[in-house]
């Protein structure tokens, strides 16, 4: 078996290397120029300007928050309503009213305390992230098309 | 020199190191080429951090097994059901090189058709030849293979075993062998 190994991996040692064919490389400069001639915010996340990634990992952390706060509600809301109908027939409507209207309170509280007090800072963040982005892209525009039309 | 004659001269460089290994893992030149292509784009978009850096033969060697790895996975999804029907098909691990063959000593030292080799490891099935080729070629370890393919240590072993005994059925010496 080793004798086998050896006698493979020499050989294989011997065997020149394939040559690219002549059509890649103006393949690739093509999907090059072609990723290049595309918006910003159709590339890869990475490639964003530093302003704009900044702005989406705000925008995705607050929708995770919002989502968080929707689901819990819901599922007070739901475990309330469960409750009450497996109470039986004969439980109060009242009651189910009743934890309704407490996973409404804690919806409000939620919003109130934790939601409410960050949307003015987090509007006047975005909107400067905006403008600084808008900035920037203009300023790139009048640089990096030099980059692959020349 | 501009970024663009920059990156051809990148593109120009290494080529034929992106597509060879494609190409070995693949079997396919006509997928090497698109799994070149989306290795060196992969590159474009990184170039201000990889393209004067030394480590960019290392970071292609890598994109370019990893991203052979996830074509195979994703348009081959027939690769594992055909790796276990084909442990039926393939000769006994015991199976050697014919007795009327030249024997391995004598086709280490013989001048062996490298073509024919070439062409024996492209016709392999993929579970053979792509655990050889990052065996011989990548120089992998047994253990790294079984991870990145997801099969079994002993898998990897039995395929390139029979890898390695289809591949030495195909050497053959161009002239008599000298004593």
């Amino acid at each position: 078996m080793r004798e086998l190994e050896a006698l493979v991996a020499h050989h294989l040692a011997r065997l020149p290397l394939p040559r690219a064919p002549l059509t890649l490389v103006p393949r690739v400069m093509a999907a090059a120029e072609a990723w290049m001639a595309r918006p910003w915010y159709r590339r890869a996340w990475f490639t964003w300007p530093a302003g704009w990634q900044a702005a989406a990992v705000v925008l995705v952390a607050a929708m995770a928050a919002a989502g968080v706060g929707i689901l819990s509600t819901g599922w007070l809301a739901a475990t309330g309503a469960w409750s009450s109908v497996a109470a039986g027939p004969g439980a109060p409507l009242e009651r189910w009213v009743g934890e309704l209207d407490a996973a409404a309170i804690l919806a409000r509280v939620v919003w109130t305390v934790l939601v409410e007090p960050l949307l003015p800072y987090l509007f006047t963040v975005v909107s400067l992230m905006c403008a600084a982005c808008a900035a920037g892209a203009v300023a790139l525009n009048r640089v990096v098309p030099g980059r692959m039309s020349s | 020199m501009t970024g663009a004659d920059e990156f051809e001269a990148f593109v120009r460089r290494y080529q034929d190191m992106v597509f060879a290994t494609a190409l070995r893992l693949l079997g396919s030149p006509a997928e090497a080429e698109d799994v070149a292509q989306t290795v060196f784009l992969k590159a474009f978009e990184r170039f201000d951090q990889i393209g004067r850096s030394d480590a960019a033969a290392g970071w292609l060697k890598t994109a370019t097994r990893n991203a052979c790895l996830n074509h195979l996975a994703r348009y081959r999804s027939r690769w594992r059901l055909f790796s276990e029907l084909a442990r039926d098909e393939a000769p006994p691990a015991h199976e050697g090189v014919a007795d009327s063959a030249p024997s391995p000593e004598d086709l280490l030292t013989a001048a062996v058709d490298l073509q024919a080799l070439e062409r024996a490891l492209m016709a392999l099935p993929d579970h053979q030849r792509v655990p050889l080729v990052l065996y011989h070629f990548e120089e992998a370890s047994y253990q790294d293979i079984a991870t990145a393919l997801g099969v079994s240590l002993a898998k990897v072993k039995s395929d390139i075993h029979r890898g390695r005994l289809a591949l030495s059925r195909a050497l053959r010496p161009l002239g008599p062998v000298v004593p």
